[in-house]
This record gives structure tokens, sequence and C-alpha cells, in this order.
């Protein structure tokens, strides 16, 4: 499950920010682009997202609902949420760290120097 | 190029499963340079991974391999020593073609290393396509008569170069018999001819073996899309 999305190599990072934009709940391709844009400031290309759509559908993380007028909405599967939540929980930990060596450190790189 | 030419560069399985809503995306704004650039790389990407197992790179092996064994077979029987004039002209052709087989057979190794191929894989891949790609144009000089002088050894050595830095990454993915392979394959490419040539052929048909037992099994190189 901790390797699922590094076995994604190049498509980890897109996978992580459409696995985050399907857990506030269906979306179609461009509202998926739209919402992994704000949430994460990257814009996914077509190309890139339906190379890494088709990639968590094959892994079953993600699932296809029935299309609507030609576009076809995507749901996070029980297995997705589970692969998001440790990819999140893993980088909580760093942000965690991090902001406490920062803490630490009290004024950051300069108070060491 | 209009949305639907572009998609229409996917390939007709993929097309059938993601080309209306991938249209119907593209319809939704306006296409930049970048979008392009990146369905273009898409494109290529699901060329690459179709859904079900190409057999190319498998085929292409295992003819590579055939006509390596066959240089080599004749290399060994010849009566003359190598440096004979006119001999390597006459031998040419067959090196030639495995060139061009190899090349296929060489993405379709890389292709074993998954989305995770990392940058050494993708060093290798570039590298041996390159160094191939340069030794087939060397030789079709030297077919041509027009130069057959050490540009032919470098090319080679490149292209083994590439075909290294490959076997080292499949070997890193626990790929280790099929890694080895390669890179003994690519060891044997740069030792003298009459060494060489046999154990390029051994190697390289133990490749284009473990490739074919590996297809039947199932294990190669698949999609993301599921058939």
């Amino acid at each position: 499950m901790r390797n699922e999305l590094a076995s994604l190599g190049r498509f980890a990072e897109p996978s992580l920010a459409i696995l985050l934009a399907l857990s506030g709940g269906p979306k179609h391709g461009y509202a998926i682009m739209a919402d992994a844009r704000a949430l994460t400031g990257e814009r996914l290309g077509p190309g890139t997202l339906y190379a890494t759509l088709s990639r968590l559908e094959a892994r079953g993380l993600i699932e296809g609902l029935p299309a609507e007028d030609r576009r076809r909405p995507y749901r996070l599967t029980e297995a997705g949420a589970a692969t998001l939540r440790t990819r999140l929980e893993s980088l909580g930990g760093i942000v965690d760290a991090g902001l406490a060596r920062l803490g630490a450190s009290k004024g950051g790189p300069a108070a060491n120097s | 190029m209009s949305a639907t030419r572009l998609v229409g560069l996917y390939p007709r399985e993929w097309r059938a499963r993601y080309g209306e809503e991938l249209e119907a995306l593209l319809e939704a704004g306006s296409l930049g340079l970048r979008d392009r650039i990146d369905l273009l790389r898409g494109a290529l990407d699901a060329h690459l991974h179709p859904a079900r197992p190409s057999p190319l790179p498998v085929v292409a092996a295992l003819t590579a391999s055939a006509l390596v064994t066959a240089h080599a077979i004749i290399l060994a029987a010849q009566p003359v020593p190598l440096d004979w004039p006119g001999y390597l002209e006459e031998a040419l052709p067959l090196v030639i073609l495995a060139v061009v087989a190899l090349l296929p057979a060489i993405v379709g190794l890389w292709l074993k290393l998954g989305d995770a191929d990392g940058p050494l894989g993708r060093l290798g891949l570039v590298v041996a396509v390159a160094g191939h790609l340069a030794w087939l144009v060397a030789l079709l000089a030297a077919a041509m008569r027009i130069d057959y002088g050490p540009l032919t050894a470098i090319a080679a050595t490149v292209a083994m170069a590439g075909t290294a830095a490959l076997g080292v990454a499949l070997a890193g993915h626990a790929r280790i018999a099929l890694g080895v392979l390669v890179a003994g394959a690519a060891l044997a490419g740069v030792a003298p001819p009459a060494l060489g040539w046999p154990l390029f052929a051994v190697a390289w048909t133990a490749v284009a073996a473990t490739l074919v037992v590996q297809f039947a099994r199932g294990d190669a190189p698949r999609g993301p899309l599921i058939a």
C-alpha cells in the first residue's frame, strides 16, 4: 500500500493530485484539473491527466461512473482512499518533523551560522 | 492541429475507452502549446503501453539473436582473417538487419521497468537507442563504401554503454537474471570480434528466450488500460 504511488514513477505526483481532487467527491476530467490546480498549484496537462487516470483506474484506486453528456465522472475507491490516507500521513510526518526542527533551531538556518 | 486530430493520435483501443471524454475536456477550454505537447506525450505513452502486451519486442529480440548467431557462425567458419579485404563488407547485411531488430528489443526491455524506470533506465534507453541508430548509420555508410573506420566502433560502444545501463537498471528493478544477461550482451559487444560476436549471440539468444518465457507467462509490458 505504501509503495502504490511510488510504483507510478513520474505519474506519482499527478496521481496524488487526482486522488486529492477526488477525495471531495466524484468529478469529471475538467473538474479534476481545476481542483488539482487549486489544491497543489500545479496544472495537469490533458495528456498527463488521462495517462494518470488510466493508471489509477487499472490499479483499482479510482473507478469511472456512467458518462454524463460525454463527460465521465470518476470517484475514489476504498483502496484509493486508503492509499491517499497512507500517503498523506507519511507527508504529515515529514511536515511535523520539519517544523519541529525549524522550531528547535529558533530562527532557522541563520541562527546556526 | 485540432483537438479531434490530437485525440486521433491515440491508439484505437485507448480512444474507445477515453477518447470521447478527452475530446469533451479539450473542447471545454482553449488549447495552448504546452497542452498540445502534453497530448503528444500522452499519445506516445498510450502507444508504448498498449492494453494488450505487444509481441513486437519479443519477436525483435528473437530476430536479432538469430541474425547475430548467423553472423557469429559465419565469422567462426570463415577461413580468412577478419581483416581480409572485402570480408567485412560481405558480412555487413546481417549486422545491419540485427541492429535494426535490436532497436525495438531495447525499447521492450526499457518498458519492463514500468513507470518507475528511474534516471538510469531513462538514460540507458536514450543512450542505447541513440547509439544503435548511430551504429546503424555507420554500418549503412560502410555498406555504401563511404567509411568503415573508428566511427562505427565508437557508435557501437555507445550503443553497448546504453544497453549496459539498461541491464543494470533491470537488475535493480528485481529483474536480476534478465538484467545480467542484457549487461552481459553489452560487455560482449565491446569485446574483440572473434570472441565478442559468439558471446553477443549467446547473450542475446538468452535474452530473447527469457523474453519469450516471460511473455508466455503474461509477464510483459502492460498498458494502463484494463483489457
